[in-house]
């Protein structure tokens, strides 16, 4: 139940970038929910648990919005496995794992959607895609990670939707 | 045996990620249908998505609103002069189509467009990495959306849609870059190749002895492509020739402001 729950919160912040984060949003930027939830899942649990959320939104997305299905769910995968795998044998969940594998996650992730689209001819110049990424995203998406990041945490405490 | 037991996790993922490449392979050249659960999986998600962003315009237009309440006065002045002189160029243009035989062209392609089928549909959810360059629609197979379907606005060009389900469908607009297809310029007849650009502009490729110039409209060229013919695509904005290529290039702002559409038509 509590994985369900994780999914369809998931789902929702999906929804959320789709929708509302479209016209509400600074200069076009946004805080990357889906990405964030899925490094704080990351360092929660341990790869074998993880790579489950980042494969069923991953699908859920190349579903919803994708032109070729298996990119980000491929993406979000191998993404979710790697930050698991360093958050357990670097970090050991502490409090600054999420903030330097947020980074991570973000390079990760995008290199392989790029990749992939490169290898599928449908890339746009790298430098336009780089320049997503500027002061901007990351002055938006690191207080969002901190702040979901704190109530995954708290949450957990409590039992509730995350196991300890 | 031992191995596999020691190595599960392993050969768990290497087995997704192995599926997964082969459904990138399997879907790269884009797909027609969507199987029956995806169908059903983007019915339910579309419904949802319509109603957040159905609000989340609402409350963006609110938003506008009050930021704008300031500079309303003098922007209504602005506005208004700004009309007249548009009724005065309407009348004048209204004066000049009279008398011109665009007005015999223009006549054949209203004759020509009511031939058509129309399905109206409205937009639900946008891809939030590429924008309007992919966006869902509220209409599905069961609607009658076929795939490469054209999708317009009475202003023009749109898109085409590039993957069905049951009721629900997206759409590449022309906007994207792997958007591709022919246009012609109205007044020279010259072919223009067409891709989508950065910043909600086009971009054409047309023969360098071609005599294409700013303010030219462009429409399709029903020659190639998936789009039906004389559909305005938008108006040329800049014509560039450059250096050690035999071709022109022109920048084209697209008929259609495609950040701010909600319902769009889809030609049967």
């Amino acid at each position: 139940m509590k994985a369900i729950g994780l999914i369809f919160i998931l789902l929702f912040e999906l929804i959320i970038q789709g929708t509302f984060f479209q016209f509400m949003s600074i200069n076009g930027y946004y805080p990357d929910l889906v990405l964030i939830t899925l490094v704080v899942i990351g360092v929660f649990y341990e790869k074998e648990v993880s790579w489950k959320y980042g494969f069923v939104i991953g699908v859920l997305r190349d579903v919803i919005f994708g032109r070729v299905f298996g990119v980000y769910a491929l993406s979000y995968t191998v993404t979710i496995v790697t930050v698991s795998w360093i958050g357990k044998n670097i970090f050991k969940e502490s409090f600054a794992a999420p903030v330097i594998l947020f980074p991570i996650g973000v390079v990760m992730m995008h290199a392989l959607v790029y990749f992939t689209h490169y290898l599928l001819r449908m890339a746009i110049p790298i430098g336009d895609y780089i320049s997503n990424f500027g002061i901007l995203y990351w002055g938006i998406n690191l207080p969002a990670l901190l702040a979901i990041y704190t109530l995954l945490r708290m949450l957990r405490h409590k039992g509730i939707l995350l196991n300890m | 045996m031992k191995w596999f037991g020691e190595h599960k996790f392993g050969v768990l993922i290497g087995l997704v990620i192995g599926m997964l490449v082969l459904g990138i392979g399997m879907t790269s050249g884009g797909r027609a249908h969507t199987t029956a659960p995806e169908g059903l999986l983007s019915s339910g998600v579309g419904s949802v998505s319509r109603f957040f962003y159905y609000s989340s315009q609402y409350v963006n237009n609110f938003y506008e609103f009050i930021s704008d309440l300031s500079t309303l006065r003098s922007r209504n002045e602005e506005l208004e002069e700004q009309l007249g002189e548009y009724k005065r160029n309407l009348t004048d243009y209204e004066k000049v189509v009279q008398e011109n035989r665009e007005l015999k062209s223009l006549l054949e392609f209203k004759e020509e467009n009511a031939q058509y089928e129309y399905i109206s549909a409205s937009v639900v959810a946008i891809d939030p990495d590429l924008g309007f360059s992919v966006f869902v629609i509220n209409r599905g197979s069961d609607d009658g959306v076929g795939n490469n379907m054209t999708v317009i606005l009475k202003e023009g060009l749109v898109g085409r849609v590039v993957e069905v389900s049951s009721s629900t469908s997206k759409v590449l607009s022309i906007i994207d870059r792997n958007s591709m297809f022919n246009g012609v310029c109205v007044r020279t007849r010259d072919y223009v190749r067409i891709t989508g650009d950065d910043n909600y502009k086009l971009r054409g490729y047309v023969d360098s002895e071609a005599e294409i110039e700013v303010g030219d409209i462009i429409t399709t060229s029903g020659l190639t492509g998936n789009f039906k013919k004389d559909i305005v695509v938008g108006e040329v904005l800049e014509v560039q020739t450059p250096q050690g290529r035999l071709e022109k290039e022109v920048i084209i702002e697209p008929a259609v402001q495609l950040e701010k559409i909600n319902n769009v038509l889809i030609i049967k």
